[in-house]
């Protein structure tokens, strides 16, 4: 058992260097592909991302199938079970100690990832300010005005012959809709960030309420026993009070991205409004 | 030292496969906005708009053949009455 702990140790050791080393010799070569990109969908960068991203998952499930094969099924005899858990727990320990490392570096190499919506954003306005007033009927030549941003081809009257002239927005234009949740995201996440803290305070105060109900167990004083009682409510209560919070901040948060979403592209509201009674049911939901 | 130089050459070699490959439905294409107007191949009328799209207002030629409905810029009042 002692040699198969040390074996494993070992391993998941040098799957660790491995891991480090690939991530970090990763993440400048992410961040130089993010900003040299001149792809539309910068689709070079997201393949080499999911191809480092891969090889990561390569590591960790390598990791976990030597310790199932290896420790979770290690034969022992019938009198050493006690030992064989504790020498399970510990492999599984260092287990995760690795996957806690493949999880930050994930997280980093997702950081890589920057994109400034407003740019796109404000370049789509700026074309349609020139846009504007450039076209001329091709029937009688008499100025179309496009009378707001479409994100569609549609059809524009001519004011004075009243033919139809086709409109075909630019290809930028037309990625209004394809844009417009990213740039509501990107103006509303910090309420999405007030929103997904919420799980670790909850998780911070029930820790602290165990810890102190576990100090009470051989307390003999009685005032003392008294005082961390009242302390043990308020942590529930505070807790409790979070936990009632945590879906008004996620609808808060949606109000707003969809209010922003329909700020960019009013045309498609009635649709975004369906899309975020959806989200919220889901969200009850689960 | 061998070890670091085969972790750099995966990367290297996703780098280089992630160059070659062909983007899946082609290269983006930017486009302009443009106007320009159908007018029938019939008779040479354009289209007004209180004529409805569907059909020629002057010798009846058939534009489209689906009956419009409501979206988000055309309405179900531009089919040719």
């Amino acid at each position: 058992m002692q040699e198969t702990k040390e074996r494993f140790f070992l391993f998941i050791e040098k799957l660790e260097d491995k891991l480090t080393e690939f991530a970090e010799a990763a993440i400048p070569e992410l961040i130089e592909l993010n900003n040299a990109d001149t792809d539309e969908f910068k689709r070079k960068y997201h393949l080499v991302k999911s191809g480092v991203l891969g090889q990561l998952e390569s590591i960790i499930k390598k990791a976990r199938e030597v310790y199932e094969d290896k420790i979770t099924y290690f034969p022992y005899p019938e009198s050493k079970s006690s030992a064989f858990y504790l020498f399970r727990n510990e492999c599984q320990n260092r287990l995760s100690e690795l996957e806690e490392l493949d999880r930050a570096y994930r997280t980093k190499i997702e950081d890589t990832f920057q994109e400034d919506y407003e740019i796109k954003y404000q370049k789509i306005l700026d074309e349609y300010a020139i846009i504007q007033n450039k076209f001329h009927c091709s029937q009688c030549g008499s100025p179309v005005v496009v009378d707001k941003l479409y994100f569609t081809t549609t059809y524009i009257s001519c004011a004075s012959c009243g033919t139809r002239n086709t409109f075909e927005p630019s290809t930028q234009a037309k990625m209004l809709e394809h844009l417009g949740r990213d740039l509501a995201e990107q103006r509303t996440k910090h309420l999405l960030k007030a929103y997904e803290e919420i799980p670790g305070k909850m998780q911070e105060l029930y820790l602290k309420g165990h810890k102190m109900k576990l100090s009470l167990i051989h307390e003999k004083d009685k005032n003392i026993i008294q005082q961390k009682n009242i302390q043990i409510q308020e942590i529930e209560k505070a807790h409790k009070e979070l936990e009632e919070k945590s879906p008004q901040l996620y609808q808060k948060y949606l109000r707003a991205m969809f209010d922003e979403w329909n700020k960019i592209n009013p045309d498609m509201q009635q649709e975004h409004e369906k899309f975020y009674n959806r989200l919220l049911i889901d969200h009850k939901i689960h | 030292m061998e070890e670091k130089k085969k972790t750099l050459s995966i990367l290297e070699k996703m780098k280089q496969k992630a160059m070659e490959q062909k983007p899946y439905g082609g290269e983006f294409l930017e486009e302009d906005a443009k106007v320009n107007a159908r007018t029938c191949s019939n008779c040479g009328a354009g289209r007004a708009k209180q004529d409805g799209l569907t059909h020629c207002a002057y010798c009846g030629f058939e534009f489209l053949s689906v009956k419009l409905s409501d979206g988000i810029n055309i309405k179900k009042e531009d089919n040719s009455r």
